[in-house]
């Protein structure tokens, strides 16, 4: 009889044991395999994503604020910029709000302006996200940007009329996605239903730009970001644009706060989601710890026995680790199947505490953008995530067993074998 | 000393004293034995629970270390055997049979006595064919595939002595191997293991309540609180009934002494 059969022959002898070890370690597994995602996905975000805010450029018309919603760019000021030196890439923001009284100003909250409360707020935007920004920015207290039905906009829609439709707005006029809307007399599809949790960004509409531009009759955009190769051509570059738009534009530099607040956003959720990965894998190896000392302890009179009858240490510990390592294998698929399932609600819950933070003309928050990433992250069982897996609950099973099969192996056989 | 006439088990003022929190709460369950059993013989030790006849016997199993004496089997002395050499002895020089039949559950009758063979190294076919010619030899063949839970207690008890049996050991421990029988099964029991030290000239060490199998021996040992107590006795080997009788005569009178002193 080989090893290998008696380490199946103990595991699947106490059923109830078995299954009770695969569902604590799938679910330790699962909360380490999601967070370690999330993790992977922003961390390989940040860098250029980073580095890219840290470079970003606004251009608006002379003297607009925020929310001068009617005062456009030339539309030939975005190609000027787009072939200017030094610049990488440009996104065109279109905000229009039909009927919206913004004179007075926005004020704090995120609440509109007195006597402007039934308005629309429609957004066309450059969906070519390789820019590292994002579709959109977002409002400042929008931390949760969560796609609820339907898809995202994505690069290959660009020159389509398709829409994301606030949820709140969704549910106004009965839209679902597949519905049809009517934007300023143009018909767009809608693709997909999102949700903000303000007000506003409940209530908007976000197109991809060419398509918003052709609707709202636009000149062009009202804002464009701008982004360059690297934070040492920054001065550089808003001089250069600042000659060629001449003084009908405002060129900006982004504010250090900017990126330090997008930065810190995305720091606090890298560390929260390492801590919580790290916490995970410490529970799932202590509810092993827990189990194998629980199953070595029943199973003390029977090393005795083994120990009694000849076994060395050796043998008798090979052939409990591979149980040990058996009962957390029993736990990867369970692992696997939650971080598919449960994967997409830990990283709403996850981005719902990122902190938001303003951007350049409180547009784009550090929270809202990290909310996006997450949004993005795949939990798709991809060969590294099975390989990961794998080494977890292996690991799970080796770390779990050993320190209780060592204490029941360092005593004698006659003491085992009194063992009750 | 000629080696013919080394013993086969020699203890050496052995003690064994288990440790607690105090000094009086101390138990020393063997207090200076000496014991000389010559090979093949078949020796029976009594005594009441807690007198120290089971750590006795996991001593010369080498189960256990003495704390203080010398344990000494086939001429080796157990305390100088290293980890490798102490587990190599268990696997091929001695024997166990415990009262609680001690098989693994989750294996065959057959499983558990291929368990010990794995133990000394047998190759797995020759492991095979020799578990089934011992259970064959212990009388349940056609239990070899049954687990324990599906076996009675005597037939689970038969299979402990085929895997004791299995390396063939110069020593065959016993740890009140009738236990847990009843009657039936206790002569049964007592019967094979005498036949089988007789045929294979294994020596026999017994712990045991039971006269019948005291009587199966050739020599009776008593300990009482660690320590030998009286002569050794010698059990007649044409008055083996006789001599159960008078040990259980014995005991009943042991009894009734004990009970009019707690009076």
């Amino acid at each position: 009889m080989t090893i290998a059969t008696r380490v199946w022959r103990n595991v699947a002898r106490g059923r109830a044991r078995t299954l009770g070890v695969a569902v604590a370690v799938g679910i330790a597994l699962s909360a380490f395999l999601i967070l370690s995602q999330i993790n992977t996905g922003i961390g390989a975000s940040v860098a250029s994503a980073e580095a890219a805010l840290q470079d970003v450029i606004t251009v608006q018309s002379a003297g607009a604020s925020t929310f001068s919603f009617n005062t456009h760019m030339n539309g030939s000021a975005a190609s000027k910029v787009a072939t200017a030196p030094y610049v990488t890439s440009v996104q065109r923001i279109l905000i229009e709000a039909p009927g919206a009284n913004f004179s007075g100003g926005m004020p704090s909250g995120g609440s509109p302006p007195s006597g402007s409360a039934n308005f629309t707020l429609y957004q066309g935007i450059d969906t070519d996200t390789s820019a590292g920004i994002g579709l959109f920015g977002g409002f400042g207290g929008e931390s949760s940007f969560t796609i609820t039905a339907g898809r995202d906009l994505d690069a290959a829609d660009e020159n389509s009329q398709v829409a994301l439709v606030g949820s709140s707005y969704a549910s106004d006029h009965s839209l679902v996605p597949g519905s049809p809307i009517s934007v300023n007399g143009t018909t767009f599809q809608v693709v997909g239903l999102y949700s903000t949790g303000s007000m506003f960004g409940g209530g908007a509409i976000i197109m991809p730009y060419p398509a918003a531009q052709a609707a709202f009759a636009a000149s062009g955009p009202n804002l464009l970001y701008v982004l360059v190769g690297a934070a040492s051509d920054l001065s550089a570059a808003v001089q250069d644009l600042r000659t060629i738009l001449g003084s009908s534009y405002d060129v900006t530099a982004p504010s250090e706060d900017a990126g330090g607040g997008f930065a810190s956003a995305l720091g606090s959720v890298l560390s929260s989601t390492q801590f919580e990965a790290d916490a995970a894998l410490a529970v799932g190896a202590a509810i092993m710890v827990v189990v194998m000392a629980l199953v070595s302890a029943q199973r003390t009179r029977e090393i005795g026995v083994m120990k009694a009858i000849g076994f060395g240490n050796s043998r008798v510990l090979a052939q409990l680790l591979s149980e040990g390592i058996l009962l957390s294998a029993f736990g990867l698929p369970i692992g696997l199947l939650a971080t598919v399932w449960i994967g997409p609600s830990v990283a709403q819950i996850v981005a719902s505490s990122a902190t938001p933070s303003g951007g350049p003309g409180g547009f784009r928050g550090g929270g809202f953008f990290t909310a996006r990433l997450l949004g993005r992250v795949s939990f798709a069982i991809t060969p590294e995530v099975l390989v990961l897996g794998i080494a977890v609950a292996v690991g799970f099973g080796i770390l779990g067993s050993l320190y209780p099969i060592m204490k029941a192996l360092r005593s004698r056989p006659a003491e085992a074998l009194r063992h009750e | 000393m000629s080696e013919t006439t080394e013993p086969m088990i020699r203890l050496e003022n052995v003690s064994r004293v288990f440790p607690a929190h105090g000094e009086a709460e101390k138990v020393r369950a063997l207090r200076k034995v000496s014991l000389s059993v010559p090979k093949g013989a078949r020796i029976a030790i009594r005594g009441e629970s807690g007198s120290g006849k089971s750590t006795l016997l996991n001593l010369v199993g080498g189960l256990d270390a003495p704390t203080k004496g010398r344990v000494v089997v086939g001429g080796h002395e157990l305390s100088e055997f290293t980890e490798r050499e102490l587990t190599r002895y268990r696997a091929t020089t001695v024997g166990f049979v415990m009262q609680a039949f001690n098989l693994l559950p989750a294996l065959s009758a057959r499983e558990n006595v291929e368990l010990a063979l794995e133990a000394a190294g047998a190759p797995r076919a020759a492991g095979r064919e020799r578990a089934d010619e011992l259970l064959g030899t212990v009388g349940i063949a056609e239990r070899a595939e049954h687990r324990p839970a599906r076996l009675s207690g005597g037939e689970q008890q038969r299979v402990a002595i085929a895997r004791a049996l299995a390396n063939r050991p110069s020593v065959l421990l016993a740890d009140e191997p009738t236990g847990n029988l009843d009657r039936k099964s206790r002569r049964a029991v007592t019967t094979l293991l005498r036949e089988l030290s007789e045929k294979t000239g294994t020596t026999l060490l017994i712990v045991t309540h039971d006269p019948n199998t005291v009587a199966a021996c050739d020599t009776v040992y008593r300990l009482h609180h660690g320590r030998f107590t009286g002569e050794p006795m010698a059990v007649n080997p044409s008055r083996r009934a006789d001599s159960a009788r008078e040990i259980e005569e014995a005991d009943d009178q042991d009894t009734s002494d004990s009970s009019d002193d707690d009076e």
